[in-house]
Parts: structure tokens; C-alpha cells; sequence
């Protein structure tokens, strides 16, 4: 065995553990004005971002996210999906790889931006932090 | 991309893996294109594979069909990361999800029918798979792209169910007919191999029926993701027609167990604990050329310890170290040979991707 190797997993995660920054974040629910709904379920919203759920009125639903190398994209994920924003990325991958999914979702590099693809993609929705200017797209209401 | 020392192995190595080309896309509203062509580095050279590539059309997310080649519905890490190294957290596959070219047992690979659905049900999301198709060959590899060798189809169901709480169940069953004689080869010539004394063999195999039973049970929390899946595979052999020399019937059992802890949004530390046992030899996987050396028939066990962590939003780092005990003989993965001792120590640094 080569212990070396040992000894540098060990240093790596030791000081990895002290690197957890999740938090519990507020998030806003935005949709295109074309998604035919005003208010959702956090369980419906979690169902629609799982890929569980793929459609409104038989009209396919286009999720928008928060890139992963945003700081704020873990804890928003984290408690829209109950799961960080690289899981999520690679959940999404899943799905893709199953055939589910066509591709993984288009991402903005800020939430400004997310909202603004949102305005402009028909059938998409998206989660980012509260106080986010909606834009052109609509604010879809917790239930 | 991994780097891999080894105990029985005289050099340390760095290895390329699989580069996996995943092509997925619309052709209409309803029909659905996928396909993965993988490369994959032999000791000899490059083998290519299509892996999978069907054609699907959804009538609805209850009932979906697909023709083509896809992946068997047995269990739950063959239908989830497919060949995709980076999806899963280890750097290694369990010994049981193996592929047909690379020791594996199970028939992970089928050509055919699938239909498959999920949906909402109570608390959670019911699903199932559904394949019928041209199943096993004289031997287990290489699966049958385009060539049925029996009159009967595979048939093959898994069902599962997944609730909120991120823990899923499901049950899986196959059935298909092991064809017995020669494996054609391309030209439609009997297939032929060099055994270890150079002597020229045509890949003959027993005839019998196979059945598979397995289940699975998987929890995947923000903190936690524990797989563990159970397989049982029964070759029947018939005696007296064209499997004169009676082989016996056997019952191999297929375990793995591995538990993984999301310390943070980067670094996932796992175990893993692997069994794969058969109590006498078996005709059919014996008569793969090259199985023998596979450490079976007997008892394979494995143990994993390794982290994982999230180099990118893209890309992983894996570091993991296997400890393999076995009472035959064991391949050792970057050796051409088989080495007389019967067990392993191995660690292998891994990056990984996707995009």
C-alpha cells in the first residue's frame, strides 16, 4: 500500500470539512407569462426541477438555473430541490443520459440574468433568490 | 484519466478511459432520439461500441416505447448512469454492474423493445421498464447487436417507486434462453479464440434458460446517497439434447453495497462493499473466453474506501483504494496476465467529466 496516499486523503478532507458553507436561502418562483399558472406548491415546484414533471397543460415546461459557480445557486437549490447545485447539475446530467431530459437546463451567471432568460424562453421557469427584479417574466406565488 | 498503482502489478500506470459520445434530441414533439457510442481503451487497442441507440415515441410520461439497443431494466445503477463515469460518485462500477466486454456477468445490454413510464403516485413516483429482445448468445459477450440465436425473446421488467423522502425501492426480473452452440462471427463463421496453450478453440456454449431476480433500495438525501442492489442469477441447464455433457444447473448471488456522506457541496467520502458468489462452476460463463481468469467460480469479494470531489461545476476528482479477495486466480485490470494470487490491493486517482 502506498501510504503516501493515505496521508494526502486524509489532509484533503480534514481541512475540506471545514469548508461547508451551506445556508437556507428564500427563493422567488419566476415563470414565462406563457406558463399558465400564478401560484405552485413547493412540492409541484420541487416535481417540475426533479424532471418528475415535464409539462403544463401538455405544453413542455423548460427549467432556467443559476449556474453552479454562482456563491447563492447551492443554498437556493438546496432548498428548492434538497440538493447543492453540483448535484444538481449532475442529477440533471442523469436525466439527460436516461433520456428524459433533451439537455441539461440553460443557466445564467446571475440572477438578473436567469430572470431575463425566463422573460424571453416560452414554457420556462426558474428559482432565484428573493428580491431578484422579475423582468419580463412573472412571479409564480408559494403556495 | 486515472492514475493506478497496484500490488500485482510490477509499474504504476496512468490509464485513459472511456471517451462516451452521448448524442440526445426531438425529432417531433413525440419521438425522441438517443445514442452512446463509446471508445474504449483494451490492452490491445481501441474498441468501439454502440452502446445504446433507440428510437423512442411518448404517448404520454406513462407510456413511453423505444426500438433499438438500450440498457437492460435490471436494478438501478445500470439504468441510471449508463456509461457515464462522472455521474456516479466512485471511480470504479461494482463488480456486478461490470459490462459484458469487461468481466461483467449480468446482461446489461439488449437489443429490442422497451417500453418504460413513471408518474405521480400518493407521496412519490411510481415507475417501470419494460424490454423483450434477442437476449443472450452462445456466450455472454459479446451481446447480441443484431442476430437472435433463439426462437424465444428476453424478456426482462423492473418496477420502482421513489418517495420525497429521497429513498426508492424497486424489484427487477429477466428471463432468457441460453441459445447453446457456435457464436457466429461478422463473416458469419463460427467465432474463434487462441486459448493460453495457442491452440485455436471455436466459442461454443452450453444450452439451458437464465433467470435473474433481483431488487434494489437507494437513499439520496442532501447528506447521504446509499446504493445497495442484489441480484440472483439461475442457469438451468438441459440435459440429454444438445447439452449432452450435463452441466450442472447453478445459482450465482450478486451483491453491492456502497454508502456515500455529502460532508459539504464538494466533498463526498464513500465506502463500498462488494460480494460475487458461485458455488460450482458455471457452463455458460465458464465458456466466455477469457472468464476463467475472473476469480470465479467462488467467492469475490471486494472493499472500497475513497472521496470524491467536485473540481468544477463539470468535473470531479476521485481517489478511491480497493482491497479484492478472491479463491481463484485474479485479472488484474492494468496487467494483460492473470496473476496466481488471489488477492488485490489497488488505488487509483480518477478525474472525471462531463458536459
Amino acid at each position: 500500500m502506498n501510504k503516501n496516499y493515505l496521508k494526502l486523503t486524509f489532509l484533503v478532507m480534514i481541512s475540506l470539512y471545514f469548508n461547508n458553507s451551506s445556508a437556507k436561502a428564500e427563493f422567488l418562483v419566476l415563470a414565462n407569462p406563457s406558463i399558465p399558472i400564478n401560484e405552485i406548491t413547493k412540492s409541484e415546484l420541487k416535481q417540475i426541477l426533479l424532471a418528475n414533471k415535464t409539462e403544463f397543460e401538455k405544453k413542455k415546461v423548460t427549467i432556467i438555473a443559476l449556474s453552479p459557480d454562482i456563491p447563492e445557486a447551492d443554498a437556493i437549490d438546496q432548498e428548492a430541490m434538497g440538493m447543492s447545485a453540483v448535484q444538481a447539475k449532475k442529477y440533471w446530467l442523469i436525466k439527460v443520459f436516461n433520456g428524459t431530459l433533451e439537455t441539461t437546463p440553460i443557466t445564467g451567471d446571475s440572477a438578473d440574468e436567469v430572470a431575463e432568460k425566463v422573460g424571453e424562453t416560452k414554457g420556462s421557469i426558474a428559482v432565484v433568490a428573493k428580491g431578484t427584479k422579475p423582468g419580463k417574466a412573472k412571479i409564480v406565488k408559494l403556495k | 484519466m486515472s492514475y493506478i498503482y497496484d500490488s500485482n502489478a510490477s509499474n504504476n500506470s496512468f490509464q485513459i478511459h472511456d471517451v462516451d459520445f452521448f448524442i440526445s434530441g426531438s425529432v417531433d414533439k413525440k419521438v425522441s432520439y438517443v445514442a452512446e457510442v463509446n471508445f474504449q481503451p483494451t490492452f490491445e487497442g481501441v474498441s468501439t461500441d454502440i452502446e445504446r441507440s433507440y428510437i423512442q415515441y411518448e404517448i404520454n410520461p406513462w407510456f413511453k416505447i423505444a426500438i433499438g439497443r438500450f440498457h437492460t431494466a435490471l436494478g438501478y445503477w445500470n439504468d441510471t448512469y449508463h456509461h457515464g463515469s462522472y455521474l456516479y460518485t466512485s471511480v470504479t462500477r461494482p463488480l456486478m454492474e461490470r459490462f459484458e466486454d469487461s468481466g461483467g456477468l449480468l446482461p446489461v445490454h439488449n437489443t429490442g423493445i422497451e417500453i418504460r413510464g413513471k408518474g405521480a403516485f400518493h407521496d412519490g413516483n411510481i415507475g417501470y421498464i419494460f424490454n423483450i429482445g434477442n437476449g443472450r448468445g452462445p456466450v455472454k459477450d459479446p451481446s447480441t447487436f443484431f442476430n437472435s440465436y433463439s426462437k424465444s425473446k428476453s424478456i426482462s421488467a423492473s418496477v420502482f417507486y421513489e418517495m420525497d423522502s429521497g429513498l426508492r425501492v424497486g424489484v427487477n426480473a429477466w428471463r432468457s434462453e441460453l441459445p447453446g452452440g457456435a457464436l457466429m462471427a461478422a463473416d458469419s463463421t463460427p467465432a474463434t479464440y487462441t486459448d493460453s496453450n495457442g491452440n485455436t478453440v471455436q466459442v461454443t456454449g452450453p444450452k439451458g434458460s437464465e433467470y435473474i431476480y433481483g431488487a434494489h433500495m437507494v437513499y439520496n438525501t442532501p447528506e447521504i446517497e446509499w446504493l445497495t442492489e442484489y441480484d440472483l442469477m439461475l442457469h438451468h441447464y438441459y440435459i440429454g439434447s444438445s447439452n449432452a455433457d450435463g452441466s450442472k444447473d447453478t445459482t450465482i448471488n450478486l451483491l453491492y453495497s456502497q454508502f456515500g456522506y455529502h460532508v459539504n457541496s464538494v466533498l463526498t467520502p464513500f465506502v463500498r462493499y462488494e460480494i460475487d458468489a458461485t458455488s460450482t462452476a458455471d457452463a455458460y460463463l465458464n465458456a466466455s473466453p477469457g472468464y476463467k481468469a475472473t476469480g470465479l467460480p467462488g467467492t469475490l469479494r471486494q472493499y472500497i474506501a475513497g472521496a470524491r470531489y467536485e473540481l468544477s461545476a463539470s468535473s470531479a476528482l476521485k481517489l478511491e483504494v480497493t482491497y479484492l479477495n478472491s479463491n481463484a486466480p485474479l485479472f488484474i485490470t492494468n496487467s494483460p496476465n492473470p496473476t496466481s494470487n488471489k488477492t488485490d490491493w489497488q488505488s487509483n486517482l480518477n478525474w472525471s467529466f462531463a458536459w
